[in-house]
């Protein structure tokens, strides 16, 4: 029996260290914190994206100050759940809160997010005078 | 109490063999809680950025719960920072017999899934009355 027990926690612990690897992957700091986010910047928009399940757009809250992005909220347990015995968690559960240093100046009244299928949209206009100019040359 | 977790875990909900084997490479493994009542098992299963139609749940001859997503949700090409990629998902789980797999209810609400299977009547818990 202890046998059977050995192996099977041992194939889990391989199984989340793979899973590590994936999540992991691309990333430049060690370990993330809740809730994965990606950042992307293009011209116009700095857009922040974060894998947050189960949640709708009443239950998250989004501040900026000072160049910061906050994204805060809760991962509640599940109401069915309370009465019933837990044989497995994985999924993370309770308060969180991630903060993003910017690193441009943001339009800070036109910041705009949305929620699909749990994930949340930041997006975030540039201000005018850190968007790149095209210069005209004046003629003679 | 971590013992009893443990041996309730390998008895209901084993991770199989199956899921080993395909679930490496082409598809993310989605983080699961597993709960159990004396009428039923849930699933609750985070697939964030899929759709409701894009989900297929089955329970094959081996009592082999699998689910299976389609993760269309897009973002940009090139990240600047970047902690989760967008894929499908793809979990297995060995389910007892006591389950009936003919009666599985799923719904997908906001990227969390969540799939109930039924106790079969003759392995629910019996209330024996004492009689006088």
């Amino acid at each position: 029996m202890l046998w059977d027990i050995d192996i099977f926690s041992e194939m889990e612990r391989l199984r989340r260290e793979m899973n590590g690897l994936f999540s992991n992957y691309g990333q430049s700091s060690g370990s993330a914190t809740y809730p994965l986010m990606n950042v992307y910047d293009d011209k116009d928009n700095i857009i922040v994206t974060a894998e947050l399940p189960g949640l709708v757009k009443d239950q998250v809250e989004i501040t900026f100050s000072d160049g910061i992005l906050t994204v805060s909220g809760k991962q509640q347990p599940l109401a069915k759940t309370k009465n019933m015995s837990v044989v497995r968690k994985e999924r993370p559960e309770g308060n969180f809160e991630k903060t993003v240093r910017l690193p441009t100046q943001i339009k800070q009244d036109a910041i705009k997010a949305s929620f699909s299928n749990g994930i949340l949209t930041i997006n975030m206009p540039k201000a005018e005078e850190v968007k790149p100019k095209t210069i005209a040359i004046e003629a003679k | 109490m971590t013992t009893d977790l443990e041996k309730r875990e390998k008895q209901e909900v084993n991770n199989t063999a199956a899921e080993q084997m395909n679930s490496s490479g082409m598809a993310y493994s989605p983080d699961v809680d597993i709960y159990v009542s004396d009428n039923e098992v849930l699933f609750a299963v985070d697939i964030p950025g899929v759709n409701r139609g894009d989900v297929s749940i089955q329970v094959d001859e081996t009592d082999t719960l699998i689910i299976r997503a389609k993760n269309s949700h897009k973002e940009p090409e090139a990240a600047t920072l970047r902690q989760y990629r967008i894929g499908d998902y793809y979990r297995a789980f060995q389910i007892s017999e006591d389950y009936d797999k003919d009666k599985v209810q799923a719904k997908l609400e906001n990227g969390l899934l969540q799939v109930a299977i039924p106790k079969k009547e003759s392995a629910k818990p019996k209330k024996i009355e004492i009689k006088a």
